[in-house]
């Protein structure tokens, strides 16, 4: 009898935990939480410069931010799987910036422009404007820009006997891949000859990915995608794009540029002394302070140019952006966080931690400049140079496949085959797209 | 009365102990599967085939079914026997043997995270130990081998045996333990060779545990997901992207739950297929 009580009440127990465990977070809940005030909610990776905005936040508003850290290579897969299924899990929605249209088109963003007025958007770059808003509808403010800057261990070079007087660059007149190339081989063949130290020519922060990859044949002339935006045929295909993969592909085979290494390992080659060059983004400064590095140990110029296409230097732009979830019940609320994060006192607090570069020219300040030196240079380039990524609400698939093609290539993968393959899995996705 | 309902009762403990564990398998195993063919089914939220229509119009799915079929045709068996092999192995009553057990079953209790970082490091195309122990004793060049669109999905196989195959040798050396050593003595009296013995008497009497190890690995196999994941993304040029990377691909990195399903969905009738034949075929001789 006993043994049957038991029993009767373990399945119930657990019948009742599952069913409990089934229930959606408002349900007939009060999601309000701070002294009467509401609680928002974000999944983020830049954990320590969002609880400093929030504190001041709900000091003076009194609604709280709850923050939820994750990897950075784990927002967009968990945010799928949440938004995905309707959840009001989170009130605000980090989205890497080329990553709105997708978000926009499947439903997961709710508009700001109730939020921002005309101007507050038109303060923003017009590059990081264009990729919050789908449909002349701005949905995801961003919060701050990035840039792409060339690294150099002052300490490896020193000892290659390389001296070079990175003063006479500036953004009219900089240093070419080509020239780089030939320092690279020389230091390397200075300081592991035999190949046994491991030490590597150049590496490349997010090697393999579309944000910088692509930048290689952005300074070609080649562009992302069509004007349409409906094909990359004919765009990722073109003479300047087989021109730069075979750059890439030649300089991997000769050892220059790794193979086999993930864009985090290459950071830690860098921070580690087992780089000479590493071409890398603007914030980058602050994860080599983090990594116990000084300026003694490295310094930075502006990313380097090819041979006769000096007017064409592409460089990395964009960042995270913060949007308001379709499926939050407190979408006013996450609306006006969003402007204080992006365009309101927020912004202020965030930048400095974060290390980004901002989202507009007129918030360079000295202080800014001062804590990440390297920012000078991502003014010039959001100025000047940068090139904004492909604008496709099929950006996912678009990037997947482009950054697959990229490392085949960096294994060693037929240029053409690659080339085709790569071009018929986006055309395939965009013809969706087009369709719907 | 009071007979039948303790009757009653007595009848009903056992399907109140079974409770627990069918609550769990119906919430997370019956019920994500309904639904996966329900979404497998839709196309832009309506009842269609058309995802069945996208999904096989696509050469990167043929691709897919392709490398995931030629991984399990060589995983499978190799498995089978190299667990039946070590079994045979573990099963002799000499000295220290559970010292050998306990190795051999050592890769199992490493978690596959930790084993893909371990492999992915050993193979490592830059100054990996495998490289090193190549090149420095037999002088053969750097290989590839995560890297290397050839090799990729064999070292995959490779690392999935070495983890996979210590698991199933239990199942093995259970099945061996239970065949009664009287069998084997009438055998040799009967002037058996260690061959005839295996072929004629092991074998056969194992039978119903080999069903259970291929019908287990193969499901397994054919689910497997976290090397890819971990290593090489499905790369070099599409050469490990089997299809549960795939359906994994189109639900969580495109958020096309629609293909995602519909890939699962393929997964589980080319298992059930599978397993089928496997059957049919173990049990053509009873």
């Amino acid at each position: 009898m006993k043994r049957q009580v038991i029993s009767v009440l373990m399945g119930v127990s657990l019948l009742a935990v599952m069913v409990s465990g089934c229930g959606k977070k408002g349900d007939g809940a009060d999601d309000g939480g701070s002294e009467g005030g509401k609680t928002l909610k974000i999944l983020t990776h830049y954990d320590a410069a969002f609880a400093e905005a929030a504190k001041k936040y709900e000091e003076e508003t009194g609604v709280k931010v709850e923050i939820e850290q994750t990897a950075y290579e784990n927002i967009g897969d968990t945010l799928e799987v949440v938004l995905s299924s309707q959840s009001d899990e989170y009130d605000l929605i980090m989205a890497d910036g080329p990553n709105t249209s997708a978000y926009v088109s499947r439903g997961y963003l709710e508009p700001l422009t109730e939020y921002f007025t005309e101007e507050e958007k038109e303060s923003f770059s017009p590059e990081l404007l264009k990729q919050g808003t789908v449909n002349d509808e701005f949905y995801a403010a961003p919060l701050g820009d990035s840039s792409t800057v060339l690294y150099y261990n002052k300490n490896l070079l020193k000892q290659a006997g390389i001296e070079v007087d990175w003063s006479q660059y500036t953004g009219e007149s900089r240093i070419t891949w080509e020239e780089l190339v030939d320092l690279a081989k020389k230091a390397v063949a200075e300081l592991d000859p035999d190949g046994s130290k491991g030490i590597y020519g150049i590496e490349i922060g997010q090697v393999s990915s579309v944000y910088q990859m692509n930048l290689l044949a952005n300074s070609m002339g080649g562009k992302n995608i069509s004007d349409d935006g409906k094909t990359v045929k004919g765009v990722i295909d073109s003479d300047e794009w087989k021109d730069a993969i075979a750059w890439y592909q030649g300089l991997v085979e000769e050892g220059v540029f790794s193979k086999g290494v993930s864009g985090l390992e290459t950071y830690n080659n860098f921070y580690a002394g087992k780089c000479v060059f590493e071409w890398m983004t603007a914030d980058s400064y602050t994860f080599c302070l983090d990594a116990d590095l000084t300026e003694e140990d490295f310094g930075w110029t502006y990313q380097p140019c090819f041979e006769g296409h000096e007017d064409e230097v592409a460089t990395g732009c964009g960042n995270w952006a913060l949007g308001v979830s379709a499926f939050s019940n407190n979408k006013e609320e996450a609306g006006k966080f969003v402007n204080y994060m992006t365009y309101g006192e927020g912004n202020d607090i965030f930048l400095p931690i974060s290390g980004m570069g901002p989202n507009t020219s007129a918030r360079y300040t000295d202080e800014l400049t001062e804590k990440n030196p390297v920012l000078e240079i991502a003014k010039y380039e959001a100025e000047n140079t940068a090139f904004v990524r492909a604008v496709t609400p099929a950006f996912n698939e678009y990037s997947a496949a482009l950054s697959t093609m990229w490392e085949d290539i960096r294994n060693g993968a037929d240029i053409e085959e690659a080339m085709e393959s790569t071009v018929e899995q986006i055309d395939s996705a965009l013809g969706e797209y087009n369709e719907s | 009365m009071k007979q039948s309902s303790a009757k009653m009762k007595k009848r009903a403990l056992p399907y109140c102990l079974l409770l627990p564990a069918l609550a769990f398998v119906l919430v997370f195993k019956i019920y994500p599967l309904i639904y996966c063919f329900i979404q497998g089914f839709h196309y832009k939220g309506s009842w269609s085939l058309e995802t069945f229509r996208v999904l096989f119009s696509n050469k990167g799915f043929w691709h897919s079914l392709w490398v995931t079929i030629k991984m399990n045709l060589v995983m499978t068996p190799l498995q089978i026997v190299l667990s039946f092999l070590m079994a045979l192995l573990v099963n002799q009553a000499v000295r220290g043997i559970g010292a050998f057990r306990s190795l051999y079953y050592l890769p199992v209790t490493i978690s596959m995270p930790v084993a893909a970082i371990c492999w992915s490091l050993m193979l490592s195309v830059n100054n990996g130990l495998a490289n090193s122990f190549i090149g420095s004793w037999f002088g053969i060049a750097p290989q590839g081998f995560f890297t290397d669109a050839n090799q990729a999905l064999w070292c995959i196989v490779a690392l999935s045996t070495w983890k996979g195959c210590g698991y199933w040798m239990m199942f093995y050396l259970a099945g061996l333990k239970g065949i009664d050593t009287s069998v084997y003595e009438a055998a040799k009296i009967d002037g058996a060779n260690a061959l005839q013995t295996l072929w004629d008497i092991t074998i056969p009497l194992v039978k119903k545990t080999t069903l259970f190890v291929m019908v287990a690995d193969t499901s397994i196999n054919i689910l497997l997901f976290a090397p890819t994941q971990l290593i090489t993304s499905g790369g070099p040029s599409d050469s490990t992207n089997v299809l549960m990377y795939e359906a994994y691909k189109q639900a969580f990195k495109y958020g096309s739950y629609e293909k995602g399903a519909a890939t699962t969905c393929v997964l589980v009738v080319l298992i059930l297929i599978i397993v089928f034949f496997q059957f049919k075929l173990t049990n053509q001789e009873d």
